[in-house]
């Protein structure tokens, strides 16, 4: 195995200052099914050390290295550098502000995430062993509870570009529709009362794009509208 | 100490030592995103057209001598353009406003649905579009 792959690697360093810019890079592809990550560890083992991301299970679990690769967003663990067209380019997550490199500040993502209270709210008394769902009602979950919070599809969604101080993103949203959807959950009228907002939900307009970059196969769009029609259901 | 205002100014959400990271110009491009965007800018193009259509309807109607001066003005290039730009708009906002009425009520919620109607949205814009100007000249 003596090929190479050319990349491109946005780099921001605070201490300089100064532009961000694409730094070019050659890389040997050394192992069969080699991943954008190895290829990222390769540049920071072996050529240049100061490049910084964000890593840690290497095997899509954990969501950490969300990055963007050739104009769409995902994990770079479980991205074959195969398929990629080259030069390979990777940037942070979009429209978020970047601290070194690719590692960007999510802390706007997860208060957003904290707010819809991703936990289950019940006053009814806690059963001797545990709350019991059918498995009906555990499949309504399929779908939803998979989800792991890499801002993947948050970071890729224009409404959230041009809104995200006031529009959750379709991370957020997914997972309040998971605790709606959740038969032990007691609190749905809560949460669909902080919902309802020109803002925080009825940005959607149906771009998808959180769809097409959602590592996990998941289908925040599809949890969206499921919500407005929760909420339209409410009414009549 | 001296990393000591870097770091206080980093903590800011705001801070201008943290730039902000691409987005509309380097995101790909794909069906559903496109089919959006074409949505609202084909609205945005019927909406400016309601000035015009009652422009158009008014000057039509005022006198024979008007008639056939608005008439040999739709007759023109720019005339023909403008209809077949407004007609375009209408028959791709047409055929995606029932794409997204279905969507809201829940239809093809899988995601290849999702990419595939998104396509056909298209699709039907280009033949519409192709359509009227073939129609149109």
């Amino acid at each position: 195995m003596d090929a190479v792959i050319q990349l491109e690697v946005y780099r921001f360093d605070p201490e300089k200052g100064g532009e961000p810019s694409m730094q070019p890079f050659e890389v040997p592809v050394n192992k069969p099914g080699m991943k954008l990550l190895d290829a990222l560890n390769y540049i920071k083992w072996e050529l240049d050390g100061t490049l910084t991301y964000r890593r840690s299970c290497g095997e899509g679990v954990c969501g950490s290295d969300g990055m963007n690769i050739n104009g769409v967003n995902g994990l770079a663990c479980i991205t074959p550098v195969a398929g990629l067209k080259q030069p390979i380019k990777v940037r942070p997550l979009p429209s978020m502000q970047v601290i070194r490199d690719l590692v960007v500040d999510t802390t706007h993502f997860f208060d957003q995430y904290r707010s819809v209270k991703p936990w289950l709210q019940a006053e009814s008394p806690v059963p001797e062993h545990e709350r019991l769902q059918t498995p009906e009602q555990r499949a309504e979950l399929d779908g939803s509870y998979e989800c792991i919070l890499c801002g993947c599809c948050t970071t890729a969604c224009p409404s959230w570009w041009w809104n995200g101080d006031r529009f959750l993103g379709p991370a957020a949203l997914l997972q309040a529709d998971r605790w709606i959807k959740d038969s032990r959950d007691e609190a749905t009228g809560e949460r669909l009362d902080d919902l309802e907002d020109a803002f925080k939900l009825y940005r959607c307009h149906q771009i998808m794009n959180c769809m097409e970059a959602c590592p996990k196969g998941l289908n925040p769009t599809a949890a969206i509208n499921h919500l407005k029609r929760t909420l339209l259901a409410r009414k009549s | 100490m001296q990393a000591t205002p870097q770091v206080a100014q980093s903590a800011n959400h705001r801070s201008p030592v943290r730039p902000l990271s691409p987005r509309s110009s380097i995101y790909r491009w794909r069906a559903p995103m496109l089919a959006s965007f074409a949505h609202r800018i084909s609205g945005f193009v019927l909406l400016l057209f309601i000035p015009v259509y009652l422009y158009l309807l008014s000057a039509l109607t005022a006198s024979p001598e008007d008639f056939l001066r608005v008439l040999d003005g739709m007759h023109s290039t720019v005339g023909r353009f403008m209809l077949w730009l407004v007609g375009t708009a209408l028959i791709y906002h047409l055929v995606n406003g029932i794409r997204f009425l279905l969507l809201d009520a829940g239809f093809s919620e899988t995601r290849e649905k999702m990419r595939g109607n998104a396509r056909f949205s298209l699709v039907a814009g280009v033949i519409g579009a192709l359509f009227l100007a073939v129609y149109l000249w």
